[in-house]
């Protein structure tokens, strides 16, 4: 168990380690040039020189990169460009509304995705799988900011049940929770049917059938428990997207997280906050797996951790 | 050990599968019984219809795909058949045991053998904790599982076949039922392991007195165990008997070929094993003579035009119209 985690953060750096440089490379040789960016419009070149040799942007690509490999090391994350502050400290402020959304929008996809998918398993073929499985198809296949405008303009607009956008209270935290949500559920729902009617057919259902116990308990007791298993390995991969990819969601709905910070720094070409947040994300891949890892087996006992 | 009044008793059983134009009849006017202590194997081929006969009978086969076209089953004096899921439900597990064909995928993977034994004891008795784990200690001990208390705590996967087997016969009997249905609980099980679950179960069955319907395709563990056999052929009872007289003297050609077919110690080796030719003839292909008419030695014109009925003889019944002479 200690080995296995030991192991697995040690994978964890190196996959940073490929990140950070695999982004460093893209970043410098994107055409846009952030000194440029910085100076504005009307500035001289000798400004823009200027810039760039504060930033240390005149310097060769191996050494810009091996500085800020040893930077990061030591924890630094290096300054904004844009707002002269640590990038530690602005991801940071960033990290609660993000973490706020994600876990709300994982909760509504849960109960709306696992009733979902449950309820279909139950009764294959029937009306009620065939129309829940369109929907779940709609939901996966419509983009956030049609969802997100639609959610909006009906909610928002129209009924004025929620803000229009922004942050602080729950009334704030509905609408995009929802629209990640109900988007996010299709994934769900027809996973947990199809692992609902694999598990519902096993030889194990028709003992506990055969127990004369209430068939609610066979299916909520005896097959969910061993259906959602691939559940909690895909919730492991969704904590992973939701810190990297609200960017849509956030922007529509103007919430001040990571994806609207990244968001920004790249429209900036901020670079040292675009690596930031990169880095942040690929930690909250490797932590959602890892998290998922070391809850199967309290699932599952036959899952051990080597 | 027999008995006059049988506790289980099965009658004119019809069961087809599908729906609209692919509906088929697959089990066809079965009727068989059980008495209290007795062992009814029912033996037949693969695809014959035995284990969706039994599972019909005490509604455990999952209906739709299956149907119950028509017929009895009756359980002292209630028709299975015609209870509403929640009575069927109190008798599963009860009154009615039944022990599955692969131990190795019949427990719950996820939980430990005493939360599913705890379980089957809990839905159908009001007993407290102390009485019920005392319940469960001594037939774990009784169906030969030693250190029952650990046992209690592990999952399925830490133990091997043969005890996982037992814990399902001390699943199915906890509640000391009337009628044990063992469909094929041997198969899956290797040959010395099946030696001790048979005898494990003829000793239960002794003491307990329940009924057992012992579905097998194995002729051998049919002499064994069973006091009465019903032979089966593509969904209809071919022949029943007391198993002494079905293996001295059968009258329907195909337990006779199926007989002869069943490799013995004093057969002579020379001889290649003889084999009964073609295959059994799929539901909807099913005509109107004896199912058994094309691939039968004996067959005459009769055969193929009309359907022999079961007709009882002088040790049990048969359904041919030229029967394999008594030798």
């Amino acid at each position: 168990m200690i080995r296995h985690l030991a192991g697995r953060l040690g994978q964890a750096a190196l996959l940073l380690v490929g990140v950070s440089f695999i982004t460093f490379i893209l970043l410098y040789i994107l055409p846009a040039d952030p000194a440029r960016q910085l100076a504005g419009r009307s500035a001289t070149p000798e400004t823009v020189e200027t810039i760039r040799q504060q930033l240390g942007l005149d310097r060769p690509f191996h050494e810009q990169y091996l500085r800020y490999l040893g930077n990061l090391v030591q924890g630094d994350l290096g300054r904004s460009y844009t707002q002269k502050t640590e990038v530690a400290e602005v991801v940071a402020a960033r990290l609660p509304p993000t973490l706020l959304l994600m876990a709300a929008a994982i909760v509504v996809e849960l109960m709306i995705g696992l009733t979902i998918g449950v309820l279909a398993a139950l009764r294959p073929g029937s009306r009620f799988d065939q129309g829940a499985m369109i929907v779940s198809f709609i939901g996966v296949s419509t983009p956030q900011f049609v969802g997100g405008i639609l959610m909006l303009y009906v909610f928002s607009v129209q009924l004025d049940w929620f803000p229009v956008g922004g942050y602080g209270t729950f009334r704030h935290l509905v609408l995009p929770a929802v629209t990640l949500g109900v988007l996010g559920a299709g994934w769900y729902s027809r996973m947990m049917r199809s692992s609902m009617l694999d598990v519902l057919a096993r030889d194990f259902i028709r003992t506990a059938r055969a127990k004369g116990i209430p068939e609610t308990r066979v299916v909520v007791v005896h097959a969910l428990r061993n259906a959602v298993l691939p559940v909690i390995a895909m919730i492991g991969i969704d904590v992973g997207l939701f810190m990297s990819g609200a960017v849509i969601v956030e922007s529509v709905f103007g919430w001040p997280g990571i994806g609207q910070l990244a968001w920004q720094a790249i429209q900036q070409v901020d670079i040292p906050i675009i690596m930031g947040v990169t880095l942040v994300a690929a930690v909250a891949i490797v932590l959602g797996n890892l998290i998922a890892d070391l809850v199967a087996p309290f699932v599952d006992p036959r899952i051990r951790l080597r | 050990m027999n008995s006059e009044l049988p506790i289980f008793r099965v009658d004119d059983l019809a069961i087809s599968f599908g729906g609209g134009t692919r509906r088929a009849r697959v089990v066809d006017g079965v009727s068989f019984h059980v008495g209290r202590g007795e062992t009814l194997g029912i033996v037949g081929e693969s695809g014959c219809g035995k284990s969706v006969t039994v599972m019909s009978s005490v509604g455990l086969q999952p209906s739709p795909p299956s149907h119950v076209d028509g017929g009895s089953a009756r359980l002292g004096d209630v028709d299975l058949l015609r209870l509403p899921p929640k009575a069927l439900r109190r008798l599963w597990g009860s009154r009615i045991g039944v022990v599955f064909q692969d131990p190795m995928t019949s427990l719950n993977p996820v939980f430990t053998i005493g939360m599913q034994l705890r379980e089957a004891l809990a839905a159908h008795t009001n007993l407290t904790d102390a009485e019920r784990e005392a319940r469960i200690m001594a037939m774990l001990a009784r169906v030969g599982i030693n250190a029952p208390e650990r046992r209690l705590r592990q999952y399925p996967h830490e133990l091997s076949g043969g005890l996982r087997q037992r814990v399902l016969i001390a699943m199915a009997l906890i509640c000391g039922p009337e009628l044990l249905i063992a469909d094929e609980p041997t198969t899956a099980l290797d040959v010395t392991l099946q030696a001790q679950i048979l005898a494990l179960l003829r000793d239960l069955r002794d003491e307990m007195g329940m009924g057992i319907l012992f579905v097998t395709h194995d002729l051998g563990v049919v002499a064994q165990f069973c006091d009465r056999v019903a032979v089966m052929y593509a969904g209809r009872i071919v022949e029943s008997a007391r198993v002494d007289a079905l293996f001295r003297a059968p009258r329907h050609p195909y337990t006779h070929a199926l007989l002869a077919s069943t490799p013995r110690l004093d057969s002579d080796r020379s001889v290649p094993l003889p084999t009964i030719d073609g295959m059994v003839p799929p539901p909807g292909a099913r005509g109107a003579g004896c199912s058994f008419a094309a691939r039968c030695s004996r067959a005459q014109p009769i055969c193929l035009a009309t359907a022999p009925a079961l007709v009882a003889g002088q040790d049990g019944a048969f359904a041919c119209h030229h029967p394999v002479p008594v030798p």
